[in-house]
């Protein structure tokens, strides 16, 4: 299953994001964000099936884009 | 060994939870991380230490959005963030006598603010607040409890004054966070400062601020954040924003096992055994002729904290005595706070501060009365 990642502006935003998924029992993981823009950022880890419950906490977590990884490399698909 | 009975309280408590020294040992040798800075597993537990603290803190000060709550060293560097930061652009402050100087040093420095004074007792008219507002008034900031005498301010009043005329309203909980019920929402409260390592029962170098939706800090210190990296101006999203450099990781985690103690004992009991220790101490002491306390006698209206004086002896001297002859650590002087000692009717020789912790027994408050009559009867013998 190919793998997302909701880049978010804090890590502190990336650990509560985090902690609201576990606590639904989806597996989820705090990283530093690959190639950021910003320069330095966090995000959540998970697989892609999960991507419209993410979208979900846009607002309360201050999600400002979900990249999505494959074989390919790593795209915007926010 | 014999442990000094230690009433120092209101500067910090020295006795913690054994769960807060566990963890600040176990945290040390095993966190000592740099929460945040990087992808490797202790940034992200460090993160998730700082995240589970501020979590305890929200549900402690009933605070609905916890990322909103930054660590700071103490209450003093929360406090100087705060005022700085809502006056960077200019405007005027009010602020109360019962204040401490990391608040009065700070407004003063900016040079446009007002003092309300208290009444002799300490306590603050939220009327005489209201009258001060000018047109270019942005901030008001009230101590919750004085480190001088004790009392408690009309918080929850003062704070509907400040949301009715669109100021901003900060609240210097140093003396209170722990004991004293603090709601930042019901009392309309939009920064909150507080000392981890007083009446929280953390460690020393812990503190932190409480920004809420309504205010717009400019950041007052700037640097690292592990965030935001390619930009070279400060991030705003909170708590980066007020987390430049490295968080004191164990520290924090040790804060967050205090804060559990808190919740399991529960802060109003611990702030009735506090007033108990300080009612007892109270009736004793205004039964022995030339001693005086300070404030009102309304427990309700008072924490832990007395402070007292003995007719013809300086404070300094009442509090040496009290350390070297009877073992029993006091404070003495004017507590960072001449304006409060003057609103009190002290400023000339200050007074002797004893303040209660979770920790205290009637076997101190005893120990203490017992030698304060003792050193009054001395000081009699000598005199006559």
């Amino acid at each position: 299953m190919p793998q997302i990642y909701a880049e978010v502006g804090s890590i502190t935003m990336a650990t509560r994001l985090s902690k609201e998924l576990s606590a639904q029992k989806i597996k989820a993981e705090v990283i530093h964000t690959p190639n950021s823009t910003s320069g330095c950022s966090y995000s959540v880890k998970t697989d892609e099936k999960y991507k419209d419950i993410l979208t979900k906490y846009t607002a309360r977590y201050k999600i400002k884009r979900i990249i999505k990884s494959d074989s390919d490399g790593f795209y915007d698909i926010s | 060994m014999v442990f000094m009975i230690y009433l120092d309280n209101p500067a910090t408590t020295k006795r913690k939870p054994l769960s807060v020294v566990t963890s600040l040992t176990k945290n040390t040798l095993l966190n000592s991380v740099n929460a945040g800075r990087g992808g490797h597993k202790y940034s992200i537990k460090g993160a998730k230490i700082v995240t589970d603290t501020a979590d305890k803190l929200a549900k402690l000060f009933k605070i609905s959005a916890p990322e909103r709550i930054a660590f700071t060293q103490n209450a003093t560097l929360a406090l100087n963030m705060a005022i700085n930061g809502i006056l960077s652009q200019g405007g005027h402050a009010i602020v109360t006598s019962m204040e401490h100087n990391s608040v009065l040093r700070p407004v003063n420095k900016l040079g446009n603010y007002t003092v309300v004074y208290a009444d002799n007792e300490g306590y603050v008219n939220p009327e005489d607040i209201k009258a001060a507002i000018k047109d270019d008034t942005k901030l008001i900031v009230c101590t919750h409890a004085s480190n001088v005498s004790g009392s408690i301010q009309p918080i929850a009043e003062i704070g509907k004054i400040a949301r009715a005329n669109g100021l901003i309203f900060l609240v210097d909980a140093a003396q209170s966070a722990g004991t004293v019920d603090i709601d930042v929402d019901a009392m309309c409260i939009d920064l909150l400062a507080f000392s981890g390592h007083k009446s929280l029962l953390g460690p020393l170098g812990t503190g932190g601020l409480y920004v809420g939706e309504r205010a717009r800090l400019e950041p007052y210190i700037t640097g690292g954040t592990g965030s935001l990296s390619k930009s070279l101006t400060q991030p705003l999203t909170l708590p980066d924003m007020l987390h430049s450099g490295t968080l004191n990781t164990p520290a924090i985690a040790a804060l967050g096992r205090a804060v559990d103690f808190i919740l399991k004992k529960g802060s109003s009991k611990i702030l009735a055994h506090e007033r108990l220790l300080a009612e007892n101490l109270i009736n004793r002491l205004d039964s022995i002729d030339g001693v005086s306390v300070l404030g009102g006698r309304d427990m309700n209206k008072r924490n832990g904290t007395v402070a007292f004086t003995v007719d013809g002896m300086p404070s300094e001297e009442v509090s040496r005595i009290l350390a070297v002859q009877y073992d029993i650590a006091t404070r003495g002087g004017w507590h960072c706070a001449y304006l409060a000692h003057k609103t009190l009717g002290t400023a000339r020789h200050g007074a002797v501060r004893a303040g209660f912790s979770y920790y205290n027994s009637m076997y101190d408050v005893r120990a203490l009365s017992y030698a304060i009559s003792d050193i009054v009867k001395n000081l009699r013998a000598v005199h006559f």
